[in-house]
């Protein structure tokens, strides 16, 4: 990633708050505004990532609809941390293809090369 | 050195709020500039006339607005955050025909790319989370 590089860490499941929304909203706000940016699903995050989420009347939009959508607008840096999707036993429930997997290692590199990280 | 803040909690729900506000007083002190202040989520509560503390304790609305008034800070708050938790500016109000509105002078409400503006910019974004 570039310096000027954001990114968003994804740290709760996604009907338990306003977070995944917030930042999902956080995510499509800096792709339109040509922002260097990435997603990681971590922790309890990763529960976004599993498909068929069913809403129904709880009144929440569909987060698991949204995400497989990034790649339209442009957000092609989607990853799942993968000793977090192991501990959930989550790895063959993706609603989508093309996640990049991090490791611990490869966060920390992450991290540690972005101008900016939010988490959520 | 280009700060930014962003705030997300209401005052006295949590000391977010405070602790931001002492960041963001010590960064406009200091040879730092404050490039801008984001109000995110419950944060909004921050901007709105109608909060009427205790008088033996901080009014963290006044606070906000001494400081961005003496530093002229950009003081911006959250579009979608502000609306659905009714803090509105007069245009709103109109808009939406609601019969009163709430955010202080000095505070400007706009959209989440200001945020995404201040992390293009700014050197060091600093969140307080709840």
């Amino acid at each position: 990633m570039s310096n000027d590089s954001l990114v968003i860490l994804v740290r709760h499941t996604p009907y338990s708050s306003h977070h995944a929304r917030a930042a999902m909203d956080l995510t499509l706000t800096a792709a339109a505004f040509d922002s260097d940016v990435g997603v990681v699903f971590m922790d309890e995050g990763v529960f976004q990532l599993i498909s068929g989420q069913d809403t129904g009347t709880s009144g929440f939009k569909n987060v698991g609809k949204m995400i497989p959508a990034l790649a339209a607008y442009d957000v092609d840096k989607v990853y799942v941390h993968t000793p977090s999707a192991a501990r959930f036993s989550i790895e063959d429930e993706y609603a989508m293809d093309g996640l990049l997997p991090l490791d611990d290692e490869a966060l920390k590199t992450l991290v540690q090369n972005a101008r900016h990280v939010m988490v959520y | 050195m280009k700060f930014s803040i962003i705030v997300n909690g209401a005052p006295w729900s949590s000391p977010s709020a405070l602790s931001a506000l002492h960041f963001a007083e010590a960064v406009a002190e200091s040879e730092h500039e404050l490039y801008r202040v984001f109000f995110y989520q419950d944060g909004v509560h921050n901007a709105s006339a109608f909060v009427v503390p205790p008088q033996d304790e901080t009014d963290l609305p006044s606070r906000w607005q001494r400081l961005i008034d003496n530093h002229h800070v950009d003081a911006v708050v959250c579009a979608a955050s502000a609306l659905k938790r009714g803090v509105i500016d007069a245009a709103e109000a109109d808009r939406y025909e609601k019969s009163g509105h709430n955010l202080l002078p000095g505070f400007t409400i706009s959209g989440l790319g200001q945020l995404v503006d201040a992390f293009q910019i700014s050197d060091r974004v600093i969140n307080f989370p709840t």
